[in-house]
């Protein structure tokens, strides 16, 4: 294989790798609300941005030789890895067409299925996201936008706003993801919230719900221990252990009314993992002074995790 | 016949190459659910045990991970030996965002707690088992820096032992925290008075100076 062979297998791969890669593209940094600076009483929710359709997202075909693992085996069906490497540019170019195919096939069963069932996900979400912030006494509204596909809207400050802050999620992929060979409902959503009267970005975080790799990474290499940096700062939402669908056609043809119920319950909990990060600012988020034998320390939970009940002051002392 | 001293090198090198290979990895350390802290535990936090923090120069962030346990420092609270690690922030770049706590392993997971404290090593704000996520490869706190908060101090919390984290939704727990035991369903990771602990620091600005200057 020349070089200009090698290049061109490697932006295939790249390619292969890229399309099923659910990136943060944008430039913004991750940031955290902070309590002592802002508080919310009232929010725009800007109309969620959502994927074209739900998709299910599989591992791409590993094409390197000898390398045939379990999950590109489950995904490929009949198609060898090894196969299309051999076969030099014109083999991976195969493989990779073959791919396409079956994430389309798979991806429309998906969508007919949703159909069916009168699913509606972004309904679904933001329900579920204005009723945990009116539980947290955040009032929510609905600012209907239109935006370009898998961006955030643009902002601009706005000196006269009635509200404090714009809230702005993107759901950048939602539907089932396979792991460890079974298939689990998936949820990947960015959010964004910006200061009304000014425009600054005030938090910048990123949530995903099930793919189930991630939540024990340890289980990838069990003799290393995790990479810090390994899933940067995406909060990973816990996934309900018995969500699982051994194969396609089970959450598409054989489990509908089931899917859509666990589908349902991952947006929910996403919405409400979401919820739980803009609640850090509520007005009821009252910083509370520890007492302890050396002096008071401040208590507070910045972000609690979706469902914790109400941050009483952590009473620890230095 | 006389070998050349590089072959010979060759050949000791791939051997060592082939016995590395050949030696198994060491089984995962499981969790330590007690603490005698062999070394002498202090009242106070001290500052020269304190670990900067550093970004490489062009960069945002820096992360440095460290095994808390019997090799670091402790301190003795409520007549507990706790071990620590204390992170100090860098100084002349703007800090953004703080992240901190423990990574997860295969057996598992140091019981952080973090503190910042200021530069009289004065706690700032505290930040209990509530207040942690579970962030990629992490259960971490996520907040952003206070400019009095200089160091951030991550301590085992005792409460945490014997205790495990779930990685799954535990539908019967109505207080839908992801703190267990090893009796709960599902995957989890014990809690533990050692292991690896990390903090990373997000600044403002990509930092205009390198590590040394920081």
């Amino acid at each position: 294989m020349n070089r200009h062979s090698i290049a061109a297998c490697a932006a295939v791969l790249c390619f292969a790798f890229s399309s099923q890669a659910i990136a943060q593209s944008d430039k913004d940094p991750v940031l955290a609300l902070d309590a002592e600076q802002i508080q919310l009483n009232r929010v725009i929710l800007m109309s969620t941005g959502m994927p074209e359709r739900a998709t299910g997202e599989d591992m791409p075909i590993d094409m390197s030789v000898g390398n045939s693992t379990a999950q590109s085996m489950v995904n490929s069906g009949q198609v060898s890895p090894a196969a299309g490497a051999a076969g030099g540019i014109l083999g991976a170019l195969v493989v990779a067409a073959i791919d396409a195919g079956i994430d389309s096939n798979r991806n429309g069963k998906i969508e007919r299925m949703l159909t069916e069932q009168g699913f509606d996900a972004r309904a679904v979400f933001e329900e579920a996201l204005v009723s945990a912030l009116s539980a947290g006494r955040i009032e929510a509204s609905h600012k209907p936008v239109s935006r370009a596909k898998g961006t955030f809207v643009p902002v601009t400050a706005d000196p006269d706003a009635k509200h404090d802050a714009s809230v702005d999620v993107l759901i950048r992929q939602y539907g089932f993801t396979i792991d460890n060979m079974v298939w689990y409902p998936s949820v990947f959503a960015q959010v964004k919230i910006h200061d009304a009267k000014t425009g600054k970005l005030l938090m910048n975080d990123a949530l995903s719900y099930g793919r189930p790799g991630l939540q024990a990474p340890v289980q990838m290499s069990p003799y290393l221990p995790a990479d810090p940096n390994v899933g940067s700062t995406t909060i990973v939402v816990p996934y309900v252990l018995d969500s699982a669908f051994k194969t396609v056609d089970a959450y598409t043809q054989d489990e509908p009314e089931r899917a859509v119920a666990a589908l349902t319950h991952a947006l929910q909990r996403t919405a409400k993992a979401t919820a739980a990060l803009i609640l850090a600012a509520a007005p009821s988020s009252a910083i509370t002074i520890a007492d302890g034998p050396v002096g008071g320390v401040e208590a507070e939970t910045p972000a609690a995790p979706s469902g914790a009940p109400d941050a009483d002051a952590v009473t620890e002392t230095l | 016949m006389k070998q050349s001293p590089l072959k010979a090198a060759s050949a000791a090198t791939a051997l060592c190459l082939v016995a590395a290979c050949a030696t198994p990895p060491p089984p995962p350390p499981p969790a330590s659910l007690s603490f005698d802290g062999t070394g002498a535990c202090t009242q106070n936090i001290e500052a020269h045990t304190a670990q900067t923090v550093t970004i490489k120069k062009r960069q945002r962030s820096g992360t440095l991970s460290i095994i808390a346990g019997p090799e670091t420092a402790c301190q003795v609270v409520n007549d507990a030996k706790l071990p620590y690690v204390l992170y100090k922030l860098p100084g002349s770049v703007k800090v953004s965002t703080i992240q901190a706590g423990g990574v997860f392993e295969a057996k598992r997971l140091f019981a952080a707690e973090v503190v910042t404290l200021d530069a009289d090593l004065a706690p700032v704000r505290t930040f209990g088992p509530e207040a942690f996520l579970q962030r990629g490869g992490t259960w971490s706190v996520f907040f952003p820096s206070r400019a009095n908060e200089r160091y951030v101090l991550i301590r085992a919390n005792p409460d945490l032992i014997g205790k495990a984290y779930l990685f799954t939704e535990q539908p019967d727990n109505s207080a839908g925290t992801q703190i267990g035991t090893a009796a709960d369903a599902g995957p989890k990771t014990d809690y533990s008075y050692g292991g690896y602990v990390f903090a990373r620091v997000f600044l403002e600005e990509a930092a205009a100076v390198g590590p040394k200057e920081q």
